[in-house]
């Protein structure tokens, strides 16, 4: 009996351990079969794949087909290129580019291309259908085509060819092991669509179609009344005596001859309303502007002009744009560029300095057609024909099926179909554009006439240049190319969606997705520009009245605009002048022109009421001694601010619910502060009780989210990484912030827009700047936000010209040789 | 001649794989040598592959003088290994713990895929 028990035990026991073995085994080798896997392989400790994106840095050597060039880091992480070739400069600059922000670049061209779903999945889908449809990539690649014949060709090459080079040298940034896929090679055509990505973002306005929607809903005098096409203001950015460029004042017709004195008077009806909404969700973000200055040496204290900039464009980890520093014989320029762009887009150069704000040009015109019942023919002049270009294109979708898209064209540009609806697009983007040549010839310009010069070749976006120069010379120019509308030979505005198949708002001159002669638009000479103006500011909004030729309607309301004239008049009267400390001083300005407008009704509103809530009383105290300033320790700044949505809502919200139109049809806080009593939104309503409830909305909200001042509900949190959702890691520290949407210290924390760059600029003596954020996208990097906190203070930093200290990296002539 | 007793006929020999891990499970040079060759060779192959930590944690426990230590012995290898994880970061090591939820991965792999591998203690008593 004893032996058999020894036996049931041995027996048993080594049962057991079988069964623990086969655990082990069955264990690891299931997990290695499982899902788990995957992630392990890319995050387990020591052999993670993602790790080796920690430990990225650029090496001591590289070896550069394109020649010998030097790479100083300053502390900031700007890369500061010196060499004795231009090409090899450039390939530098492709390799920094991709070692620092390789992701950026390659979801950027992702999205142009409409090849996010291949990644993303499902999710992206109708943006990869609009970027398909709008044939991005193929309008780059007529760009392309004339850029390579250029002196900037060789240059664009010899960036990618870095671009590469880095790709095939260093890991892979953090976000491609997130995601799990490897970027393709980078060409010259993906540096074009970066040209058009940020065109698009400054003139993607679809603004015609909303406002032929609002007028069929409201009928076209409420359209008129509650969306003007001209802000009644006099803070034009010109007044109409400035210097002109001489010799070249030809006019097409006197202003006063422009056909288009009234509304717009839409032949055709308009687009569906889910066209039209789906349309809008493609726009230039809410908040897209800018502002810059320009004070000539008679006006500051050094005798040297400053400008002064600062673009208002997406918010986000990293920034879109990227500091960078390049030296040699025939330039030494530092400025800020798009990642992907080779050249420095708004910067100084030795002799001077250049920035952009927004024009608001309508360079973007719809079209309804007569299309047949197959969907195969348009009609246009007369005759039924095919479309010019009509092919399905598959979009590849991560874990999915792939989708097919019709891509259409007329001769006008793309036709965009959405559920059965559609509307063609013209858009000067969609043609060959020389605006890269342009920024290449900025670099290694000497002074105004080399500047205006390669100004010519601008064509897109429409911006409002402003240089000064080291001999004291300054300058405003609209750049980009504006189309002159003609129906039956008569010169009409864009403001309006026309009948294509009529042939009504032809462009003449203009070739969709080949090259344009340009000969049908405003020449050069006739676009608003000023020579040598002493001070001269632009924030968006129109650029001056009466302009010989229709420019836009897209400005701005004039909040930023008359704060910086008010300003910089006062300090610059009575022979008043300037430092950079003022001018840095003014970009921090957060007084709200709205408040003035708004608050003391609100005010009044409450203390009128026979029995008011004590809290609505505090409020209203606060509001009363407050400065209109949207600093974050103001707790009156933060009950403005969230007054003002519910007062639009309560104002606008139920005409508009009835009228089928959401909250992005709502006009304008301008508008909303002039409204009279007894306009016909109120419908009966008193404007000072919807006040008092809308405030009492605002408390309401404030303590269900307990925010004690605006700094609370004003953060950084929204300037979040593509994939921040995700990987919230990868998001920018959550931060008081000061400034509105319609302060000059522009920030909207409901959009991510603000102000993206800041920069101000002695051309010839020196130049300060400072980011949103950091220069390096690599989240390991020191310099991923290393200026988050100065940006939140414009506390700019130095940002000195030339080939900086020792160098980090040494490219060296491949032993292949130079090309 | 030797005055050490004679070595019983059926007495296993010091190269008996039986009597080694005995050894090395029980005397305290040997015992803190294979410790840390088994350490160290486990977090060699976690390396290069994540299976590596498995085989760390199996390798620790294996030395260990009870199944019960060698839980404790596999889970101070996954520690040795998230050290050693930390040590090759270098510099960027210090922005890995704000990397969430990817550090949770990372740490919990290298605690529980060794704790799994002490499951080789339990097999070879």
């Amino acid at each position: 009996m004893k032996d058999r028990g020894i036996a049931w035990e041995v027996t048993r026991d080594t049962t057991r351990r079988a069964v623990l073995a086969s655990v082990l085994a069955a264990g690891s080798a299931g997990l290695a079969a499982s899902d788990a896997a995957d992630l392990l392989d890319s995050f387990a400790p020591l052999s993670g794949e993602a790790w080796d994106a920690a430990d990225r840095s650029l090496p001591e050597t590289v070896e550069s087909p394109h020649g010998a060039a030097t790479v100083a880091r300053d502390e900031f992480g700007v890369p500061q290129i010196e060499a004795d070739e231009e090409p090899a400069a450039y390939f530098a600059v492709g390799y920094c580019q991709a070692f620092d922000r390789l992701f950026a670049m390659d979801l950027q061209r992702r999205v142009m291309r409409g090849r996010l779903s291949e990644v993303i999945g499902e999710a992206t889908l109708d943006s990869d259908e609009f970027n398909v449809a709008m044939g991005f990539a193929d309008a780059a690649e007529a760009t392309w085509d004339v850029v390579a014949e250029t002196r900037a060709g060789p240059l664009v090459e010899a960036f990618v060819d870095g671009v590469n080079a880095a790709m095939e040298d260093l890991p892979l940034p953090l976000e491609f092991e997130l995601i799990g896929y490897e970027p393709a090679p980078w060409t010259p055509v993906d540096s074009m669509l970066m040209e058009k990505q940020i065109s698009w973002t400054l003139t993607g306005d679809f603004g015609e179609l909303r406002r032929a929607l609002v007028a069929e809903h409201l009928g076209a005098d409420r359209a008129a009344t509650l969306f003007p096409t001209r802000y009644d203001h006099d803070d034009t950015i010109l007044d109409g005596t400035e210097t002109r460029l001489g010799g070249s004042a030809e006019r097409v017709r006197d202003a006063s001859d422009r056909a288009s004195d009234g509304g717009p008077s839409d032949s055709v009806g308009p687009v569906d309303p889910e066209l039209a909404d789906w349309l809008s969700g493609f726009e230039s973000p809410t908040g897209v502007g800018s502002n810059s200055w320009v004070v000539s040496g008679e006006r500051t204290a050094s005798g040297t002009p400053t400008v002064a900039y600062d673009p208002h464009l997406s918010l986000q980890a990293p920034p879109l744009w990227y500091e960078q520093s390049v030296d040699t014989p025939e330039r030494s320029v530092r400025g800020a560029t798009f990642s992907g762009v080779p050249f420095v887009i708004a910067g100084a150069n030795d002799r001077g300095t250049w920035s952009f704000t927004n024009l608001g040009a309508d360079v973007l015109d719809c079209y309804r057609y007569d299309i047949d019942d197959a969907g195969d023919r348009y009609r246009y002049d007369g005759e039924w024909r095919p479309f010019e270009t009509d092919e399905r294109e598959s979009i590849p979708v991560a874990g999915g099926e792939d989708r097919e898209v019709r891509v259409r064209r007329t001769v006008h540009g793309p036709l965009i179909e959405r559920e059965g609806e559609t509307v063609g697009v013209a858009w000067t983007g969609h043609t060959a554009t020389r605006t890269t040549v342009a920024i290449e010839a900025y670099g290694r310009s000497g002074g105004i006439d080399d500047l205006l010069e390669a100004t010519r070749d601008f064509d897109l976006p429409t911006q409002n240049l402003v240089y000064a120069d080291a001999d004291g010379r300054t300058l405003y120019f609209a750049t980009g190319r504006l189309p002159i509308r003609r129906t039956d030979g008569e010169v009409v505005d864009g403001d309006r969606i026309f009948d294509g198949t009529a042939g009504e708002g032809e462009w003449s001159g203009f070739e969709p997705f080949g090259e344009s002669s340009w000969e049908g638009f405003v020449p050069f000479a006739e676009k608003p520009h000023a020579i040598d103006p002493d001070v001269l500011s632009t924030a968006n909004q129109r650029p001056i009245d009466d302009p010989t030729h229709y420019v836009g309607v897209s400005y701005a309301a004039p909040y930023r605009g008359s704060r910086i004239a008010d300003r910089l008049d006062a300090a610059t009267g009575d022979e008043g002048s300037t430092d950079p400390g003022f001018h840095r001083a003014l970009q921090n300005d957060v007084r709200d022109g709205r408040g003035p407008e708004l608050v003391p009704e609100l005010v009044a509103a409450v203390r009128d009421r026979d029995d008011p809530d004590p809290s609505l009383v505090d409020a209203a105290d606060a509001l009363d001694e407050w400065d209109y300033r949207m600093t974050r320790g103001s707790r009156a700044a933060l009950l403005f601010a969230r007054y003002l949505p519910h007062f639009r809502e309560r104002v606008f919200g139920p005409t508009f619910a009835d009228a089928d139109l959401g909250e992005g049809y709502y006009p304008s806080d301008w508008t909303l502060a002039r409204l009279p009593d007894d306009d016909p939104l109120f419908d009966g309503r008193s404007r000072a009780a919807l006040a008092v409830r809308a405030l009492r909305d605002a408390l309401d909200e404030v303590e269900a989210e307990g925010w004690e001042t605006y700094g609370d509900y004003n953060t950084t949190r929204s300037m979040s990484h593509p994939l921040g959702g995700e990987a919230p890691f990868l998001n920018y520290e959550s931060l008081p912030a000061d400034g509105s949407p319609a302060t000059v210290k522009n920030y909207r924390v409901g959009s991510a827009v603000g102000s993206s760059w800041r920069m101000i600029v002695r051309p010839g003596t020196d130049a300060t700047a400072v980011l949103p954020g950091g220069n390096s996208g690599d989240y390991f990097s020191e310099h991923y936000d290393d200026q988050l906190r100065r940006w939140l203070g414009n506390d700019q930093r130095p940002m000195p010209l030339g080939g900086g200290g020792e160098p980090a990296v040494r490219f060296e002539p491949s032993t292949e040789g130079s090309q | 001649m030797s005055d050490s007793p004679p070595r019983p006929a059926d007495a296993p020999s010091s190269a008996d794989p039986a009597s080694l891990l005995d050894r090395v499970r029980t005397e305290p040079r040997p015992h803190a040598a294979a410790l840390v060759a088994a350490v160290g060779v486990g977090v060699a192959l976690a390396i290069v592959h994540w299976v590596g930590l498995i085989a760390a944690g199996a390798l620790a426990s294996l030395v260990a003088p009870t199944v019960r230590r060698g839980v404790g012995y596999a889970l101070g290898a996954g520690v040795v290994a998230l050290a050693a994880f930390a040590v090759s970061l270098g510099p960027s090591a210090a922005a890995v713990p704000g990397m969430r939820p990817v550090v949770y991965l990372a740490v919990g792999a290298g605690l529980v895929l060794p704790l799994f591998g002490s499951l080789a203690r339990a097999v070879v008593p």
